[in-house]
């Protein structure tokens, strides 16, 4: 791929080039990034009418660190015609000619933080609310390093798990599913780049390096046509690019992992990068564990485990109007253990003294690589365009070997060996060119196409010999293989409408095809918006969607194995769709208390389901035989209240949702998805304690999801014989409860040489709950008087997280 | 004891403390006691229809697991059939009435006091495809029976086979006995097999031995070649015979057996990390199987003898 990197970098910077007028200039500071600055300093927000144009270059040159916040926005703004108030955290500007008091002061806002526009806005504060889609929650790092933090290491995806309407699954892994969604259902977006897998340590941790995200944009539903793909959800991760004018970053040491990140220009005021590493030390745990097994059992026995991920971003700025960047991103997890052992036994009436070994190795990888080009370019004054060329890729292997040998008097009785790998590449390479234009005062629209070209190839090989006496008995192996290649064109466009001053909506049509096998499957998915403004400080709002996913993960179990692969669409395995109706209202009620309640019905066609037989691994050849497919629906009620007053932050989520499933195969109605957790809750609070220390916990409860397990039993033939047990319907046992508190401590100090140190401090389930992990019906034999029959039937759960305390230490500079 | 071996001591009594087992309710699952109803009806044969009354696990033993009142209904082709009953272990009664044809569409509902009515339905199905064999020792010395025939894909039905052995066996001075058995099937993953139906699902507990069972909607084609690789001569064989069984299933027992064969192999199904595949049942407001078989080939085929 190293000629494809090069020439789609050579092609970007010609072709940037030649809308870029010749000489060189210095480029200024724009106003934009002078905000960012103080933004950062100050913590403080912009809200702004999105008409004022802050990427115009400026002179003004504000000192934050010798210069409170209003000298450095008198600096800023003196010599402009923009107009600033501060309103506790936030800084309201407006047109010098168009001033005016609001009422409400977050009413500014009706830009959208997209891909396609993505400096405009420094930060929002109710986005929310003033958005016309549904279903939308916004994120920046300050609430990724405010909020929750697994080992003392912010996470995206746990922070989104937060959220209403965002099932969690299994303890601690990073499942997410939306709204009835399936888990596989997320449209990952990394700087607009699909991602197929994004967790560590078997979701633990996820793939997201929180140092290096701006902005997450997350939506449930009123699903913008811009994106497709997925049918439940989008996580839209936009990664920040390196100061142009100054190098800094930061170092961070925690209990499983540590971070660095470093960023600055290349050329000054032209050319940033900004680069992030990751990387786990739990095999420096591991390794000297796996030695002291060894020593004490006195036997081989090694285990291993060490995931990374590298971000890096080089940005160029030709003008005040092109920018170039170039985006990496690479991770991988590792794990292997290694086990051997020898013993000596005598056999016969000879006594022949014997020796019997048996070793095993097992190994386990998987991991994302990106690479990206994007060329942002203002082709007239409101009128943008981006395109962008990527390569991905998501790889995983799973690989076993197990050798046995019996040796008497040094000749070698009976071997076997015995191999076998599960390997699957998921690659895309894709194209795609958006275009935002500003139609006047009423409309926004955004129009675009792309394409990507899959590659799914899943493999399987074994290798099994056998020899007795020196004499092969057995020598076969077998490979399976099922490549597949697809494109998929898909074009879009969308319309922001100022209908009237309180009625706005969004309309949009994504078309898209996927070619596989000879077989097409077109799609047409409608998009609809509406928001109604009841009054300035309350909004009604609905929305229609459709989204269709063209590949399946084919997944054995509901763990994230590397066992498990993608595969696309064919003739017999239509794609999946999804239909949905949401619906809520947000308001701002006094004493800065924002409210919100959304509900939703969503319809799921052609969810796939593993047969089951084939056990741990999914067959490669055979995989559309072991998928079936059937409906789901879901629908339920989100409510979100959140309260702040600059120091203290309070928020509660709640959710009343059903989620069920239609697999005919399965059952012959409609049964309750596994995860069809009725309430879920989650409160939240920050505090600041003076200028240095913050406090953040949250507590976080949701019903017991489901598993199936034999439920009803006949009486038995007689006393002391076990009674027959059957199924009566899929997730027919509900778990118990989940609830856990997560408390944190950051405490930040300034060092001598003014560098910013932080010491997190935080606890996991900090009141213990062991929550289940494993959960299985038990039974054992104890007859009384009351129990004719002696048999008892108790479910049985296994947790393995207790409370987790850690800290980290960050330094930046 | 070094430094080293104390951290690394210290840390795993750290994991090992992780891990914590505890007992939780299993009464919150809307689950009441319901009707099971058992029963493999064979087209042509006497019809054995087994009825229970099933409770919630956590109930077994402690209440009472009699059917009271009971009161039933068995169609064929939306016509009451006349059926006998008695009482048999387990609580149960069993239906009895004479053979059905295949074709025939046969429904049961069946009430008692206390529970739900229960409903299940069934089509007998019709003849196996005219088919032709051929036995023969692979490249490995396996005995194989290679089956061939044609169906058309679309009209969705489902098989089964099963190979019975009989074994002339001589064991040092002792004169030859005979043993009977089933020739058990390659199935595993791991198991290395060169046979493209190495992965079709083989059922258990179905009669005395293995059925192997698979479905038009499986293929891809109309064709079908179903390669039954029976194992190698077993030292001492003086003859050996087997004799073939083959199946037409109903939907139902394909998909019954099917589940029973999903919720004994799959390594995930007993702690909830895997598809509840293994759940299927047929019968509505209760729990079990309402199936029906056509049993069209049984032959011996003698193909060895010393």
């Amino acid at each position: 791929m190293k000629l494809f990197y090069k020439i789609t970098l050579f092609l970007a910077l010609v072709t940037a080039a030649a809308f870029e007028a010749p000489g060189k200039r210095e480029i200024q500071p724009t106003i934009k990034e002078q905000m960012q600055k103080l933004h950062q300093h100050f913590d403080i927000n912009f809200i702004y009418d999105s008409s004022i144009s802050l990427d115009i270059p400026t002179e003004a040159r504000p000192d934050p660190e010798r210069q409170t916040l209003e000298e450095c926005l008198e600096t800023l703004f003196k010599d402009t015609d923009i107009v600033w108030e501060i309103h506790r955290k936030y800084i309201v500007l407006t047109h010098k000619d168009k001033k005016r008091k609001p009422k409400d002061y977050t009413i500014f806002i009706e830009e959208q933080h997209d891909t396609l526009n993505e400096s405009r806005i420094t930060a929002l504060t109710d986005k929310d609310r003033n958005m016309t889609q549904t279903g939308f929650k916004k994120l920046d790092k300050k609430k990724f390093d405010m909020g929750f933090a697994v080992l003392s290491s912010p996470d995206v995806i746990k922070s989104l798990q937060q959220l209403p309407g965002v099932a969690t699954g299994t303890e601690l892994l990073s499942g997410m599913y939306v709204r009835g969604g399936d888990g596989a259902d997320n449209l990952y977006l990394l700087d607009g780049v699909p991602l197929y897998q994004v967790s560590h340590l078997l979701g633990l941790f996820s793939s997201f390096n929180t140092d290096l995200v701006e902005s997450l944009d997350f939506y449930k539903s009123g699903f913008p046509a811009r994106y497709g793909g997925r049918l439940s959800s989008v996580v839209d991760v936009k990664t920040r690019e390196g100061d142009y004018n100054e190098y800094h970053g930061l170092f961070s040491i925690g209990l499983l992992d540590g971070r660095l990140q470093f960023e600055g220009p290349i050329i000054k005021d032209r050319t940033s990068f900004n680069i992030g590493l990751r990387r786990s030390w739990l095999d420096v745990v591991t390794e000297p564990v796996g030695l002291l097994i060894s020593r004490l059992e006195n036997r081989d026995f090694r285990i291993k485990y060490a995931f990374w991920d590298m971000n890096a971003d080089i940005t160029h700025r030709f003008s005040e109007k092109s920018r170039l960047s170039f985006n990496l991103y690479g991770g991988r997890d590792a794990a292997k253990f290694i086990s051997g052992e020898g013993f000596d036994y005598s056999e016969g009436v000879d006594k022949v003294e014997k020796t019997y070994y048996n070793d095993v190795a097992m190994g386990l990888e998987w991991g994302n690589f990106v690479s990206q080009i994007n060329w942002h370019y203002g082709i007239s004054d409101g009128h943008d365009m981006s395109l962008k060329a990527y390569f991905s890729r998501y790889g995983s292997l799973f690989g076993f070997e197990e050798s046995e040998r019996e040796e008497a008097l040094e000749d070698i009785q009976y071997s076997t060996y015995k191999y076998g790998s599960n390997r699957s590449r998921t690659s895309d390479v894709g194209v795609r060119a958006d275009f935002s234009l500003r139609a006047g005062e009423r409309h926004h629209i955004r129009y675009g196409a792309g394409i990507q070209y899959h590659i799914y190839s899943p493999e399987y090989f074994t290798d099994k010999e056998a020899t007795s006496d020196g004499k092969v008995i057995t020598d076969q192996s077998l490979k399976e293989s099922d490549r597949r290649q697809t494109v998929e064109p898909a074009v879009y466009i969308e319309d922001e409408i100022v209908i009237t001053d309180r009625l706005t909506s969004n309309l949009g049509l994504r078309y898209s095809v996927i070619l596989t096998e000879g077989t097409a499957y077109h799609s047409l998915q409608p998009r609809a918006a509406l928001r109604f403004g009841l009054t300035d400080n309350t909004s009604l709002k609905m929305s229609y969607s459709e989204m269709v996913q063209n590949d399946h993960q084919i997944a054995s179990n509901y763990l994230q194995l590397p066992t498990n692969f993608w595969m696309p669409s064919t003739s017999r395995i239509a794609p999946s769709r999804s239909r949905q109706v949401s619906g809520g209202i947000y308001s701002n009620l006094p004493h800065n208390i924002k409210f919100s309640a959304e509900g939703y019905f969503k319809t799921m066609d052609n969810l796939l389901e593993f047969r089951g037989k084939w056990g741990l691994y999914p067959p490669i050849h055979l995989w559309e035989e072991a998928m079936i497919a059937g409906k789901g629906r879901s629908w339920g009620l989100e409510s979100e209240i959140e309260w702040s007053d600059g120091k203290t932050s309070l928020a509660a989520y709640y959710t009343l949702s059903w989620s069920q499933r239609y697999f005919e195969e399965f059952y012959p109605d409609w049964y309750r998805d596994r995860n069809d957790n009725r309430h879920k809750l989650t409160l939240t609070a920050t505090r600041k304690l003076g200028k240095r220390c913050e406090v953040y916990g949250s507590w976080n409860f949701h019903s017991g999801g489901y598993m199936t397990a034999e439920a009803m039993a006949l009486a038995p033939e007689e006393v002391g014989r076990w009674p027959e047990t059957f199924y009566t319907m899929p997730n027919n046992i509900k778990l118990p409860d989940y609830h856990r508190l997560d408390v944190g401590f950051n405490f930040r100090k300034t060092t001598k040489r003014g560098n910013e140190s932080i010491w997190n401090l935080s606890i996991y389930n900090a009141y213990c709950h062991m929550n289940p992990f494993i959960t299985y019906i038990d039974s054992d034999y104890e007859f009384t008087k009351e129990n004719l029959f002696g048999f008892n039937f108790t479910g049985e759960a296994f947790g393995i997280i207790p409370i987790l305390p850690s800290f980290s230490y960050t330094l930046k500079f | 004891m070094k430094a080293t071996d104390k951290i690394c001591l210290l840390l795993l009594g750290i994991v090992s403390l992780t891990g914590c087992r505890y007992s939780f309710d299993i009464e919150d699952n809307g689950l009441k006691p319901c009707m099971c109803i058992k029963s493999f009806i064979c087209a042509d044969s006497l019809v054995n229809v087994d009825v229970y009354k099933a409770v919630p696990v956590q109930h077994a033993g402690k209440t009472d697991m009699g059917i009271v009142s009971p009161s039933y209904s068995l169609k064929r082709n939306g016509k009451e059939v006349e059926t006998s009953s008695k009482d048999i272990e387990n609580y149960g009664i069993n239906l009895q009435c004479e053979g059905f044809s295949k074709g025939d569409r046969l429904e049961i509902t069946f009430c008692a006091d206390g529970v739900e009515p229960a409903a299940a339905s069934t089509v007998i199905p019709g003849d196996f495809p005219e088919f032709t064999y051929r036995t023969y020792r692979d490249e490995d010395d396996n005995w194989c029976i290679l089956l061939e025939y044609k169906d058309e894909k679309d009209s969705r039905d489902y098989y089964g086979a099963s190979v019975e052995t009989r074994r002339t066996i001589r064991h040092g001075p002792n004169p030859p006995f005979v043993t009977y058995g089933f020739a058990s099937l390659p199935y595993a993953h791991n198991d290395v097999s060169l046979d493209q139906f190495a992965y079709a699902p083989v059922v258990s507990r179905f009669g005395a031995g293995d059925m192997y069972i698979w479905a038009d909607e499986d293929r891809e084609d109309d064709t079908y070649e179903i390669k039954y690789i029976i194992g190698s001569e077993i030292s001492g064989t003086i003859e050996f015979a087997v004799r073939l069984h083959l199946f037409k299933l109903s939907r139902e027992m394909y998909h019954h057996l099917y589940a029973d064969y999903d919720s004994s192999y799959n390594p995930f199904s007993y702690i909830g990390f895997s598809s509840p595949s293994f759940a299927y049942s047929n019968v509505m407001k209760g729990c079990g199987y309402f199936c029906a078989y056509s049993k069209d080939y049984s032959d011996w085929m003698i193909t060895y003898k010393k």
